[in-house]
């Protein structure tokens, strides 16, 4: 009892002292400019996806074949498409269309890699010898035109696209998450608990897992404007999402083919693709930053 | 050493033969089951333009003879395996759009277009990449550095089509309209005409390299070799000269593969938009048609130019920086 009541005061007084590991991070985040411009702009866009409905003045498929090819004005600001539909909504629905393309695929992407990459890395031997092999496959070789080739096969929605772009891109994610895992599965907490007698399960999700946090949330925020890039780049070469479904690459696509007669469908849907892109990568280097995976930039 | 160096790229050049093979056994299932054959695109078309029946018995006739005479008709391994065989000795084959013409005559036709719009991009990078990096390298967190950080982060994050579409709209249309905005109709194209597809094809590796570069600088000038340099007392354009940039510009021959990279696989884009009729612009029309030798094939070339590429790169590296050890 009276060791117990020594000892509580002095707890309770280092308790506000310590700062949590939050607070750490965003006193570190928030040194650089450009991650800061960056977060709120991803904040933004990430709003922008969720809230798509309700900000677009017209739904993404509202045709109005009295009104195509419309000049920017007051009523449409971005002008109108080849079926009069709204510029601007078709835009903001292309946002969503984004998020869901980028969020998805590199968390499926995560997915495959973390499976292949821990055991890999927790197994050694045959098995870790072959499945780096692979990964080293898929590294030599353009992934991107694999994505084109898997693209067309599985068809050209939203979900198939996630799909094809996941399954050519986790290749980094496994090499990452091998060599993290590799790292620390000899530190001395690890062989502790397995000492203890932990299943490597156990092991794998309490200790290895949130140690390597970090440098899976500065992969993501790289792997998601990635993403944005390869599906647009898919609807560019004819085998990405279609229409009337809005993305980032079928509004490019339709501003190259009209680039002539209409400028004002191809400059903003590149301006703000290009802008959303930015965003991710200066939210990636601040994390990476704070993270410090790969050291000072 | 010279035995190391055999041995290393025997066990290189296996591993880029099994990455092909995969590669083509991958895509060629893909392909296989991919919904919509050729044959199904052509009967498309026949009942667009004209008024016959294409359901009629012809069309199965013709199916038949058709796979038949690309011996679609046999197993999948059977046609991967024959695909494969006569790849290494480079027959392709007839493509499905052009039963007469080989497609090995087709890569010999186009690919010296795409290497052109390559080389010319990533030599132009070269040239201004380095001396933007270096001069942002030694002058670390002033303007300069500013202004060429900033620009290489918008050319590395922004793609090839986005550059495409500004370009074009700035110099051959909206702002400007000084230069065409593609189309090779003679064999050999004008300068005119290569400037912006290699213009946009450049911009993503300047970036890069110019990005890489500085790293390399801003770290060489932090290391104690210079200190020491200096402090010997030789002039700052010595110290620049004989000890900072060798040791910094060594590096940036691996740099340069994954941009070479890059521009083979952004050429797909850059040659649509700009209708240049190379490798890349070969890959889609082919896939638009459904003409999976073609598809294949090109895929196989743009591959092998990547893995070339970085194989290169290894052996350059090892050459100029003797330390580096060759490991496949």
């Amino acid at each position: 009892m009276a060791v117990n009541q020594l000892s509580q005061p002095q707890t309770q007084e280092e308790l506000p002292v310590a700062e949590s590991l939050l607070k750490v991070f965003w006193r570190r985040y928030r040194r650089n400019t450009m991650a800061l411009v960056g977060l709120v702009l991803v904040i933004l866009f990430v709003i922008i996806a969720i809230f798509a409905p309700l900000i677009a003045p017209y739904h993404y498929n509202d045709q109005n074949l009295a009104a195509t090819w419309q000049l920017p004005s007051s009523e449409h600001w971005f002008g109108t498409d080849d079926v009069g539909r709204d510029q601007l909504s078709r835009i903001i629905y292309a946002v969503r269309t984004a998020a869901i393309v980028g969020i998805g695929t590199s968390i499926l992407s995560l997915i495959i890699g973390a499976a292949i990459g821990s055991v890999s890395g927790m197994r050694g031997g045959l098995v870790d010898t072959f499945l780096m092999r692979l990964v080293e496959i898929f590294n030599s070789f353009p992934s991107t035109l694999l994505a084109i080739i898997l693209a067309t096969t599985l068809g050209q929605k939203v979900t198939t696209i996630v799909i094809a772009l996941a399954i050519t891109n986790w290749a980094g994610y496994a090499r990452l998450i091998r060599g993290q895992v590799l790292s620390l599965k000899n530190q001395e907490y690890v062989q502790a608990a397995r000492t203890l007698g932990a299943s490597e399960w156990h092991i794998i999700t309490k200790y290895v897992l949130p140690n390597i946090l970090g440098p899976i949330a500065v992969a993501l925020s790289f792997g998601i404007p990635y993403a944005m890039v390869a599906e647009a780049g898919l609807s560019v070469i004819g085998v990405g999402i279609r229409p009337p479904e809005p993305s980032w690459g079928n509004l490019i696509n339709l501003g190259i083919n009209k680039m002539r007669g209409f400028p004002h469908l191809a400059v903003w849907p590149t301006l703000l693709f290009s802008l959303t892109l930015l965003a991710f990568t200066w939210f990636g280097d601040g994390l990476q930053e704070i993270f410090n995976t790969k050291g000072e930039r | 050493m010279r035995v190391n160096f055999i041995f290393f790229l025997l066990k290189r050049l296996a591993m880029m033969a099994v990455s092909l093979v995969v590669i083509i056994a991958i895509s060629y299932t893909l392909l296989a089951k991919a919904p919509g054959n050729f044959m199904d695109v052509q009967r498309a078309v026949a009942a667009m333009t004209t008024l016959s029946n294409s359901n009629s018995e012809t069309f199965k006739i013709q199916k038949a003879l058709f796979d038949e005479r690309y011996g679609l008709d046999k197993p999948l391994y059977m046609q991967i395996w024959t695909y494969t065989k006569n790849a290494v000795t480079f027959d392709f084959g007839p493509s499905f759009q052009s039963p007469s013409i080989l497609i090995q005559d087709m890569v010999r036709e186009r690919l010296p277009r795409t290497l052109l719009i390559v080389f010319l991009g990533i030599g132009l990078a070269l040239i201004v990449g380095i001396p933007l990096g270096v001069i942002a390298g030694f002058r670390r967190n002033t303007w300069v550095d500013y202004i060429v950080t900033g620009f290489s982060m918008v050319g590395q994050v922004v793609p090839v089509y986005v550059l495409a579409i500004v370009l074009i709209l700035v110099f051959s249309g909206q702002v400007w309209k000084i230069l065409p905005n593609g189309g090779w109709d003679t064999p050999l194209p004008t300068i005119k005409q290569l400037i912006l597809p290699v213009l946009t094809l450049a911009l993503g590796p300047i970036a890069g390299i110019a990005r890489f570069t500085r790293n390399q600088v801003a770290e060489t000038m932090s290391q104690e070799f210079i200190r020491t340099a200096r402090s010997k007392g030789i002039s700052e354009r010595l110290v620049i000269m004989r000890h900072a940039l060798r040791n910094s510009l060594i590096p940036v021959v691996t740099t340069t593969a994954p941009q070479i990279a890059y521009a083979l696989v952004g050429s797909v884009w850059i040659e649509n938009i700009f209708r240049i009729p190379g490798i890349g612009q070969l890959f889609a029309t082919a896939l638009g048609a459904r003409d999976y030798p073609l598809v294949i094939t090109s895929t196989v070339i743009l591959a092998l130019g990547v893995m070339l590429a970085n194989l290169l790169a290894d052996i350059l590296y090892s050459i100029l920086d003797p330390r580096i050890k060759l490991e496949a």
